[in-house]
């Protein structure tokens, strides 16, 4: 002991005290030593000084030594004391020890040896008792701290010893289980807590799932709490084992997650509505388009309809100035629907077999009248490397190249647009294209070129205001495009022109059947409608006039019935081929009508029934055919597509007068169909006559052809008639001989069935011998 | 030299007639539709006229019409008529036509009976 110990003697005997001092002075202790004479002594110096060891004797005139202890203890002082008696009593002894005493010394034994040990082994305790003292308090801050920890996180823990099942809760658990009288929790308390018996049977699951795997479980359920509050917790339950490895404690936590829950069930309410949102923006858009399809419905078929009658030139023009409106007002509902399916990405592409030329072809037929009209050159030029037999989806491919060069003519005032069309790349099985459409029009400037493709976005409100448009086109085709992985980019100097450019990948299709989209629609004719009885079930007065007229045009009457129960019963009568069905009426709408038709009318339930709807939606089509409807007819209909689907949906036996229709083509043979010895006799050796004569020929045929076609396809007799008397003298004079009988059919035909098939298909037939003229007669020139 | 006015309007047909009747030595007037045909034929008075029946707006049998009953001409008139309108021919004729060629006609036909009618006059 290196230190100098502080030591008080509390003695009333002198004799004893110097006794103890001297013992301690010769045990070779080195030490500082106070010596007083009763207990209060003892006190005041206790309290002032701080000592290392007292030395306290038992028997004190003012107290005893047991008293004495206990009240510097409660003065909070820490220090050892040595009891000195006289007796030499085990029972005072063991009473002083008891009370907190280090140790005792008789005073028989106040000798050097016995004091001295008796310092020792005090001091020695008192630093064990300290150390533990600080232990204990090291542990309680701990303790405290997990207490704290687990109050704030709100989980609690529970044990149990799975040798003699002992348990143990953490205070947070009695919190959330709010329990106050803590001697009532047992397992079968906690177990009782447990609100849902699901819950509960997967509680015991895991504990026997844990003992077994020894991994860790986490789950959650629901609790009643003592007091009756439902609170949402999480558990982790996990199994200790003993030294041979054999389970022998099972721990778990419990997480109060109520608020997590609460939030939770917030943000799902949250999503729901905002997924709620989304389908009324949707029902919104269709609805919208309904609304608008129904009365444009109307006022494009009347509008038809009054085309085909009598009418001066001036009414002439209205019929035609309605008819462009309406046309136009389609064009931005079918962008808006357009735009908001790829917003929704909702947008389908299909994978067919198609031909490139014959859909290029009919994006060139189908803009040729604008360009014409704008005395724009509208020029096509297709790389001959290319194989024309693609799979892809051609309907895509011709709305975006419509929309570009539809784009192209409406932004040049002079010159031409063209489309050319290269091939990039090439393997065995694939190709990828390049499509440029190039103007020379108003072009962009430099710094809007890169907003023209965003949404609702001209180059400028002024181009808006002097071009119109819903500044959607681009923003569509250029997700068209993307979307079928190509991307879409310009190259434009202002006052000179425009190049779009856009590059897509096709795969290459095995020679087959291809098909190419019917922009202009190649009509079918309507004779087979003659022995087909046909019901329309329509609610709106205005649409049922309107198919009246569409089939009086053709020559058909059909019945007509306002809802779904005059319709159950018209069917019940007669025995119908094919039924038009509106599929927004009130009462029984189409799709009950339908259900009720194919599952109640026995014999009659597999009518072929076709929808009419003005919900434009793949969706709606989707909803029509899965209701057992055959096929989707949205309006405003044209009236050679609902011949088309009419056709094509009766049951075959029912079209048998239209058989004959594709055969007669084949009978072009390699045989000339220009003979120019008429020519020749009329010119009298006269060769730059003849030459005259076929580059005229060469020169108007083909737009003549076009009209011609055209009037064909819009059963627009009168331009017809007229156009094909003017072609007629052209025949002759070239010796077109079976031209000119096609043409004698086709005339007879205007006046006698004007609107059947054979006038259809022999004008053309008349388009392919004129066109197999041309060839012939461009070699005639070249030679 | 002696004025003939064709009125037609398939341009390979008329432009087929002034090259035959240029040869024969006539002078050719051509018109390509009714209309035109009408104020030339005021305004030039030509020989003989040669008129296609089937033409918009203004037909080969408003023209004889206006020529032969309104304006009361002493001009002959040759009817250009396909296969088929005879009908048409008739109809022509009772208005005062003088005679017609269907086509396709030949060369010679035509210029025979244009001579024919030249003479007559």
């Amino acid at each position: 002991m290196a230190q100098v110990l502080k030591i008080l003697i509390i003695d009333d005997d002198k004799i004893d005290a110097i006794t103890i001092t001297r013992s301690i002075s010769q045990s070779g202790i080195i030490a500082e030593v106070d010596s007083v004479f009763s207990a209060k002594g003892g006190i005041e110096k206790i309290t002032k000084l701080e000592y290392d060891l007292i030395f306290l004797d038992y028997m004190m005139p003012d107290t005893d030594g047991i008293s004495f202890l206990k009240k510097i203890r409660d003065l909070d002082i820490e220090t050892p004391v040595i009891f000195v008696t006289s007796q030499g009593d085990e029972k005072i002894a063991s009473q002083a020890i008891l009370s907190g005493a280090s140790d005792y010394i008789p005073k028989t034994l106040l000798t050097p040896d016995g004091v001295s040990q008796s310092i020792r082994n005090a001091i020695k305790l008192h630093e064990s008792l300290k150390l533990r003292k600080v232990t204990e308090l090291a542990l309680k801050v701990n303790s405290n701290r997990l207490l704290e920890a687990q109050k704030l996180a709100k989980i609690g823990s529970w044990e149990v010893n799975l040798s003699n099942n002992e348990v143990y809760f953490s205070d947070e658990f009695f919190t959330i289980f709010e329990v106050e009288n803590e001697k009532t929790v047992s397992v079968d308390f906690f177990k009782s807590c447990f609100t849902d018996d699901k819950d509960l049977a997967l509680f015991e699951t895991n504990l026997k799932h844990v003992k077994e795997t020894k991994t860790e479980v986490q789950f959650h359920h629901s609790i009643t709490s003592k007091k009756g509050t439902v609170k949402y917790i999480k558990q982790f339950i996990k199994c200790l084992n003993d030294e041979k490895d054999k389970p022998c404690k099972i721990l778990g936590t419990i997480q109060d997650i109520t608020e997590q829950k609460r939030t939770e069930a917030e943000l799902i309410k949250a999503k729901e509505l905002a997924e709620k949102a989304v389908v009324i923006k949707e029902q919104f858009l269709t609805n919208m388009s309904h609304e608008i399809r129904t009365p444009m419905n109307g006022i494009i078929g009347f509008a038809k309809i009054l085309e085909s009658t009598k009418l001066d030139n001036n009414q002439k023009q209205s019929v035609e100035a309605i008819k462009k409106a309406s046309q136009n007002l389609m064009f931005i509902i079918n962008d808006i629907l357009d735009f908001s399916k790829i917003e929704a990405d909702k947008m389908t592409f299909e994978e067919v077999n198609f031909s490139l030329s014959k859909t290029i072809y009919s994006v060139i037929e189908l803009l040729a009248q604008n360009a014409k009209e704008k005395k724009i050159k509208l020029l096509y030029d297709i790389d001959a490397k290319i194989s024309d037999n693609l799979i892809g989806d051609p309907t895509k491919l011709s709305q975006i190249l419509v929309n570009l060069l539809g784009n192209a003519l409406k932004f040049t005032e002079k010159g031409f647009v063209e489309l050319v069309v290269t091939e990039v790349q090439e393997t065995v099985s694939e190709c990828k294209l390049k499509f440029s459409i190039i103007d020379t029009g108003i072009g962009i400037p430099s710094d809007k070129v890169d907003s023209i493709f965003e949404s609702f976005n001209q180059a400028s409100n002024e181009t808006t205001r002097k071009y119109g448009g819903t500044g959607l086109g681009l923003a569509i085709t250029r997700k068209l495009v993307e979307l079928q992985g190509g991307k879409i980019s310009v190259d434009s100097a202002v006052a000179k022109g425009s190049e779009f450019s856009f590059s897509l990948v096709y795969k290459k299709a095995e020679k087959g059947i291809t098909i190419s989209p019917q922009l202009t629609n190649k009509t079918t004719s309507p004779d087979f409608l003659k022995e087909v009885k046909i019901l329309l079930v329509e609610d709106n007065e205005l649409n049922q006039l309107l198919a009246i007229k569409v089939f009086e045009k053709w020559g058909k009457e059909i019945d007509v019935a306002d809802n779904g129960n005059t319709a159950i019963k018209k069917i019940e009568k007669t025995a119908y081929d094919i039924i038009l069905l509106d599929i927004q009426m009130p009462e029984m709408d189409g799709i009950e009508l339908t259900k009720y038709i194919r599952s109640n009318m026995g014999e009659k339930s597999m009518i072929p029934i076709i929808a009419l709807t003005a919900h434009a939606t793949v969706e709606e089509e989707r909803k029509c055919i899965e209701n057992g409807m055959n096929d989707y007819l949205s309006k405003p209909y044209d009236f050679d597509v609902l011949l088309n689907k009419l056709y094509l949906n009766l049951d075959i036996s029912k079209r048998d007068t239209m058989h004959s229709l594709g055969t007669k083509k084949e009978e072009l043979t390699t045989e000339k169909v220009v003979d120019l010895k008429y020519l020749k006799d009329f010119s009298e050796g006269d060769e730059n006559f003849i030459k005259e004569m076929i580059s005229l020929f060469l020169e108007n045929t083909p737009e003549t052809m076009e009209i011609i076609l055209k009037s064909n396809d819009n059963n627009d007799i009168k331009i017809l008639k007229e156009e094909i008397h003017k072609l007629k003298s052209s025949l002759s004079l070239l010796g077109m001989i079976k031209a000119s009988q096609c043409v004698d059919i086709i005339e007879k035909e205007i006046e006698t069935n004007p609107l059947g098939s054979t006038r259809i298909n022999e004008v053309i037939n008349l388009n392919e011998i004129c066109q197999l003229a041309i060839n012939e007669l461009q070699e005639v020139v070249a030679l | 030299m002696k004025t003939i006015l064709v009125a037609e309007d398939d341009e390979m047909m008329s432009k087929a007639m002034e090259f035959k009747l240029v040869r024969e030595g006539y002078k050719v007037l051509l018109c390509p539709n009714g209309q035109i045909a009408l104020e030339k034929i005021v305004s030039e008075n030509p020989d003989l006229i040669i008129s296609d029946i089937m033409m918009p707006f203004v037909t080969g049998l408003d023209i004889v019409k206006k020529v032969k009953i309104e304006l009361k001409l002493n001009i002959p008139i040759i009817m250009l008529s396909a296969v088929g309108l005879e009908k048409t021919v008739l109809e022509a004729f009772e208005l005062g036509a003088d005679d017609f060629i269907t086509k396709p006609f030949s060369p010679n036909e035509l210029s025979v009976r244009v001579k024919r009618l030249l003479l007559k006059k």
